[in-house]
């Protein structure tokens, strides 16, 4: 039984020097070295209200439906920030992280900074990328967020503040939008609302400029009166005529006369009111009209403006998107991390693999070889 | 216990071997000789991957086109080449029954390991030149990709044990190989992920073993990029039972092939 025996190592030193040394290493580092890495997990999902869409057409709801869901693409906005140096940034003040991930304890090979990484702005936020992991969950929709740190508490501390980011970002980005929205829709409620002023007054000066107040009842009663006074005039005219008849000589004739000629003259000043004449009511309808109807279409406007206001508002309601925990991060009590086992096994296997590629290398080149 | 250690000592031997000689036989010395091994392998996901990046552009679901292909045909032509290599391997190496210590089995292993080495070679220098060009990630997981590599290795070992002995009772199954080969590329999992493919036709092919190595290496490498399906458990499964008809196939072989 010679394994593992001094000779046995001379004849395998290759062997030995490819495969068993970085096992050994590797065993040697996980098993007495390296520090234990605990990781705080913590889920959450981006919501809006329930999306009623009463009032949108079919139309405008086959284009909402494209593209992403509701809270999908804030989902995203979160994960890439998480991910960021601002994120990181944010994080970092007072070196917060670099002193978290540079405890006294933690083996020289895995901290920040240590054997393998100098300080510095750039290389921290590569080290970051390491120890935060954030993804969408293939499966439930929900984020994702692990956190690795050397101790329990740094973990779930700094999964905390990474969902504080998250939710402050959240928030930002509905301020945004809301503020867009809603800005919008005043400004035209005040354009409406300035039209409507304008309107009015335009209407009033002209108004005291004609003194008219309504020029088609104005008229209207002008022609009443005509029309009354032709009837009238056509009952005394018939009494006048029955007179000529019975009584030709009859003295009250020419009062009579009188009466109907007046009347006429009454009608034709009445009717001259409303027509006719430059200073008429029917010259100044134009005017009047075209304003009373700018008037019209400004009030009409302002209601326009005040709903689409409304609507606005009530969109920026139901687009508030908010951040929900689904599984707060938690305090973990065993390490998760590192897998030793595993490593240890990937690196006899990658040996063994390479040591296998290299001595048939080796056999083929000797093979070349000129035979002495 | 010693007498283990001599078997496992003269073992070696013989199949390093014989390594040595069917590289030489392949090969010859001629050129660059037995690199020839890992020329075909680099040669084929080379210029397959090239036409695939001018025909798709230069990714494909968020995963460099080039890196896609090469994972994924360096295995399959592992595949077919050692089951092609592996048809008549008794035949040809008949007069090596001579020796005592040589069995039937070192034949089928050793044709399974110089195909294996040498794409693993080619897919070491494959991988070593795209990540100096910027087209292939560093392994998210170096484990995952080892034991997929090595599930695909058992899958393509145990149907070399089953060809290689069925290959020598018919003359048919020659002519009818290279078709069955060429009929596994949809179901090796070599140019798509499970995850791509509508639900039924997922789990049609989830009935492949290689698929699951396949889904396997390709975690290793590309990591969160691509959503794998497999199972531990079901490649070796798969495996044991056939590669156990295959040895049953391998002795009936032995009893009955005349040696010249």
């Amino acid at each position: 039984m010679k394994i593992f025996s001094g000779q046995w190592f001379r004849r395998q030193r290759w062997f030995a020097a490819m495969v068993i040394l970085p096992s050994f290493a590797a065993e040697a580092y996980e098993g007495l070295i390296a520090s234990d890495i605990y990781v705080s997990e913590s889920r959450f999902v981006i919501k809006a209200p329930a999306q009623k869409s009463a009032q949108v057409s079919t139309l405008a709801n086959l284009i909402q439906t494209t593209g992403l869901s509701g809270g999908q693409e804030q989902a995203n906005e979160v994960i890439d920030y998480i991910r960021s140096r601002s994120a990181l940034a944010a994080l970092n003040r007072g070196g917060a992280v670099a002193t978290m991930y540079g405890r006294a304890g933690v083996d020289a090979l895995a901290r920040y900074p240590g054997l393998l990484r100098r300080p510095g702005q750039e290389r921290l936020f590569r080290y970051y990328s390491t120890m935060v992991d954030v993804g969408m969950d293939h499966e439930t929709g929900l984020v994702v967020l692990k956190v690795k740190a050397f101790a329990p508490g740094d973990a779930q501390h700094l999964n905390r503040q990474l969902l504080g980011l998250g939710e402050d970002l959240v928030n930002v980005l509905n301020a945004r939008a809301e503020g867009k929205q809603v800005a919008e829709a005043e400004r035209r409620v005040a354009a409406a609302e300035a039209r409507v002023q304008k309107a009015r007054a335009a209407l009033g000066a002209y108004r005291n400029s004609e003194a008219l107040i309504d020029p088609s009842r104005q008229a209207q009663g002008a022609l009443e009166v005509a029309n009354r006074l032709v009837a009238e005039q056509a009952s005394v005219q018939a009494q006048l005529d029955q007179m000529r008849e019975a009584t030709p000589r009859n003295p009250a004739l020419p009062a009579m006369q009188e009466r109907v000629a007046a009347i006429g003259r009454v009608i034709a000043g009445q009717n001259g009111r409303v027509t006719g004449t430059s200073g008429g009511i029917a010259s100044k309808m134009a005017g009047y009209e075209r304003l009373a109807q700018e008037q019209d279409f400004a009030a009409q406007n302002l209601n326009v403006a005040n709903a689409a206001l409304e609507q606005a508002r009530v969109e920026t309601l139901r687009q508030q998107y908010y951040l929900e925990r689904v599984v707060d991060p938690a305090l973990p009590d065993e390490p998760a991390l590192p897998h030793r086992l595993k490593i240890v096994l990937t690196v006899l296997g990658a040996s063994l693999c390479l040591y296998f590629v290299a001595w048939m290398f080796v056999v083929g080149i000797l093979e070349h070889a000129p035979e002495d | 216990m010693a007498a283990l250690h001599q078997g496992w000592v003269i073992q070696t031997r013989v199949i390093q071997a014989l390594i040595i000689r069917e590289l030489t036989t392949r090969f010859g010395r001629e050129n660059i000789g037995f690199l020839w091994v890992m020329a075909e392998p680099l040669l084929f996901a080379v210029l397959v991957g090239l036409l695939w990046r001018f025909e798709k552009g230069p990714q494909e679901h968020g995963v460099s086109i080039i890196a896609f292909v090469a994972t994924g045909y360096l295995p399959l032509v592992m595949f077919r080449s050692t089951v092609t290599r592996a048809m008549g391997s008794f035949s040809a190496n008949s007069s090596l029954m001579y020796h005592r210590q040589v069995k039937i089995l070192d034949l089928i292993l050793v044709r399974f390991l110089v195909e294996m080495i040498g794409h693993m070679m080619a897919y070491l220098f494959i991988a070593t030149v795209l990540y100096a060009l910027d087209e292939f990630p560093w392994p998210h997981d170096l484990g995952y990709l080892l034991l997929g590599w090595s599930y695909y290795a058992l899958f393509t070992l145990t149907l070399a044990t089953v060809v290689a002995p069925l290959s020598e009772m018919s003359e048919v199954l020659e002519k009818v190989m290279p078709v069955t080969t060429y009929l596994m590329v949809p179901f090796s999992g070599a140019f798509f992920m499970a995850e791509w493919l509508a639900p039924d036709v997922k789990a049609a092919v989830l009935w492949s073993p290689p698929v699951h190595a396949m889904e396997m290496m390709r975690y290793g490498v590309f990591g969160d990029a691509v959503y794998p399906h497999f199972s531990f458990a079901y490649t070796p499964a798969w495996c044991l039972p056939v590669m156990m008809v295959g040895l049953m196939l391998c002795r009936h072989v032995r009893r009955v092939m005349v040696v010249e």
